[in-house]
């Protein structure tokens, strides 16, 4: 039985149960958070094949290995990117450019933040950003919830314009086979408008609020960015590549490379660039201590959910979900997509969204012919890819970037409440779900 | 076979873990010592204060805290702000800052172990008690030096040093 053929399914239950159970066992316990999440996904995808619901060959080739391979290359990149202190030059400048002023800082920053996590990741974003803000913040004796609230919010819109910008939409570009510039085109005219509304709304909150004293300030713009550049041809090589990656992304779609080979090339660019000049010995350790950044258990996790999907998928347990779906929404694209977006956006905002954005991929996938095709399906993507990242705002728990803020904050002495920002949190969150059901309207059914 | 119990040198500490840092700061500074073991009201041994845990407390926390910054290049602060973030660390309790993770070792436990500590993570190992806990003594590079060269230890000598000054 090894490698192919029929699989054969223990015990005689039927697979379509079998996977099932395995399905929602594994998302019962990725809820409960009692068992780390990359180990109840591997579990969960080694259930699927011990049972014989999938052959070792059909799990991996479940696992969408372009979108490992994009989260891998950019970890490396950013990873050594990082070590060149230039998020914190431009955090630094961008409080500087603003006089020190407090609501100038929130806004220039935010915007960074913004910036940053639809290039980025956003946990990478916040964790380069907010301790810079805290670090102003502190300076200034203002209180830092503003801030910590408009980082947590600008890096879950910022993401929602990209391909890259948060693990949603990699995934959904990564099946649909949407290209970078398409993400861009369609979600970024709409997180941009969605962070303008919420710069304004701090601003008309805190604008006022917000002061501190001629002295502290000082203190700000003694700050010298240039103190945080450490390795100038490091932060050339980083550059260089990052800059060709994301030209790459560009331009990937008319060549035909996908985004995960832009990014694996480019990390191995710029090991390539860092290793030029050192002995072996050097070599050796610049290229450990970059895969040592890469987020291993990130990973992994998704090779786990891959597989565990592509079990239920398999077994035809999606098919079925699908239909139901379509018994709801009759089949009519407006309907499914708008149903879709408000589905995931609230699904979002209290779980993962990983999980489930693989589950409803392949969902959705199934229920394309039925929609009238591709290029009908095509609203109910972006609304997939809308409410998974705007979701993420709705609570302290959305996403993975608030949940790493609020711990920072916690560290550094000052503890975000679940219902403080709950309160902000939520109705920017339906607000902007709002907003992104009447653009995806505009834009695809008027 | 040497045992920590015959090299240690018999401590008692005046720092307890409730006690705001700035007394421990005066006693460091008034006994130049680099670590000293800190206790609980019942005299347990609860971790040590370091210069180096003093000089971390009295960085930026953005810096120290988990995941936080690597480092803090363009920082440019004053006297003044320096001076403000010791004026707070001073206030807080000494258990804040201590190290609670301090390797110690007990009377019956053989010298090599203490040696071993002092020769990587820690240049002071403080002995107590197996059974309840409390501080009986330290060992150091002095006091072992001290053994073997057959001289009063350090901080014997700083003591009759501190008891001449009073007496004179």
């Amino acid at each position: 039985m090894h490698g192919t053929g029929a699989a054969q399914v223990l015990f005689g239950v039927d697979p379509l149960w079998l996977s099932t159970a395995i399905f929602i066992l594994a998302y019962v316990v990725l809820l409960s958070e009692r068992i780390h999440r990359t180990v109840v996904a591997l579990l969960g995808a080694a259930a699927m094949v011990v049972s014989g619901i999938l052959s070792q060959d059909q799990a991996i080739a479940g696992i969408d290995f372009n979108t490992i391979a994009l989260l891998a290359g950019m970890m490396v990149i950013i990873a050594i990117t990082r070590r060149t202190g230039v998020f914190e030059f431009i955090a630094i400048w961008a409080a500087k450019r603003a006089r020190a002023e407090p609501i100038g800082i929130l806004i220039l920053l935010a915007l960074v933040t913004a910036v940053f996590s639809a290039l980025l990741d956003n946990l990478t974003t916040v964790l380069l950003v907010v301790p810079v803000a805290l670090l102003i913040v502190d300076k200034l004796k203002v209180s830092p919830y503003p801030y910590l609230f408009s980082q947590i919010l600008a890096a879950n819109i910022g993401g929602t314009a990209t391909l890259i910008g948060d693990p949603p939409n990699i995934l959904i570009g990564s099946a649909t086979g949407l290209s970078f510039n398409d993400f861009l085109l369609q979600l970024g005219p709409i997180a941009l408008l969605i962070l303008g509304l919420v710069l304004i709304l701090f601003y008309g909150v805190w604008g006022a609020s917000l002061k501190t004293t001629d002295a502290l300030k000082a203190r700000v713009m003694r700050f010298d960015e240039r103190g945080s550049i450490v390795d100038a041809r490091l932060l050339r090589q980083s550059l260089t590549v990052l800059g060709l990656v994301l030209g790459g992304f560009v331009l990937g779609e008319y060549v035909h490379v996908a985004p995960g080979t832009t990014a694996m090339c480019g990390a191995a660019l710029l090991l390539l660039l860092t290793g030029i000049g050192q002995d072996r010995r050097g070599q050796a350790e610049q290229v450990r201590e970059a895969l040592r950044e890469v987020e291993w258990s990130a990973l992994f996790f998704f090779i786990g959910l891959f597989v565990m999907v592509h079990g239920i998928q398999a077994t035809g347990l999606l098919e079925r979900m699908a239909a139901a779906l379509m018994g709801v929404t009759g089949g009519d694209p407006m309907v499914t997509a708008f149903t879709t977006l408000w589905l995931s956006a609230l699904v979002s905002a209290a779980i993962d969204n990983i999980p489930f954005v693989a589950t409803m991929i392949p969902l959705v996938e199934t229920m394309v012919p039925a929609l009238g095709g591709a290029a009908a399906a095509e609203p109910v993507w972006w609304s997939l890819a809308l409410g998974a990242c705007l979701g993420g705002n709705g609570t302290l728990i959305g996403a993975a970037a608030n949940v790493m803020v609020a711990g920072l904050s916690e560290r550094a002495g000052t503890p975000i409440s679940f219902t403080r920002f709950l309160l902000i949190g939520m109705p920017v969150m339906l607000a902007s779900v709002a907003l992104a059901n009447g653009y995806i309207y505009l834009r695809h059914f008027l | 076979m040497l045992t920590c119990r015959e090299v240690m040198h018999p401590t008692t500490t005046p720092l307890y873990a409730d006690e705001p840092v700035g007394t421990a700061l005066d006693f460091i500074m008034e006994r130049h010592m680099g670590l000293v073991p800190v206790v609980d009201r019942q005299e347990r041994f609860v971790g040590v204060v370091s210069g180096e845990r003093l000089m971390r407390a009295l960085l930026p926390r953005h810096l120290t805290m988990v995941r936080g910054l690597d480092r803090m290049g363009y920082l440019r602060e004053s006297r003044e702000e320096l001076r403000e973030r010791l004026d707070e660390l001073a206030q807080r309790p000494l258990a804040d800052v201590m190290e609670p993770r301090a390797e110690v070792v007990y009377p019956d436990t053989p010298l090599i172990e203490a040696h071993t500590i002092l020769a990587g993570t820690q240049f002071v190992v403080p002995v107590v008690d197996r059974d309840n806990g409390r501080l009986l003594g330290a060992i150091s590079f002095f006091t072992i030096l001290a053994l073997l060269r057959d001289e009063p230890s350090w901080n014997e000598r700083l003591d009759s040093e501190h008891a001449t000054e009073r007496g004179a």
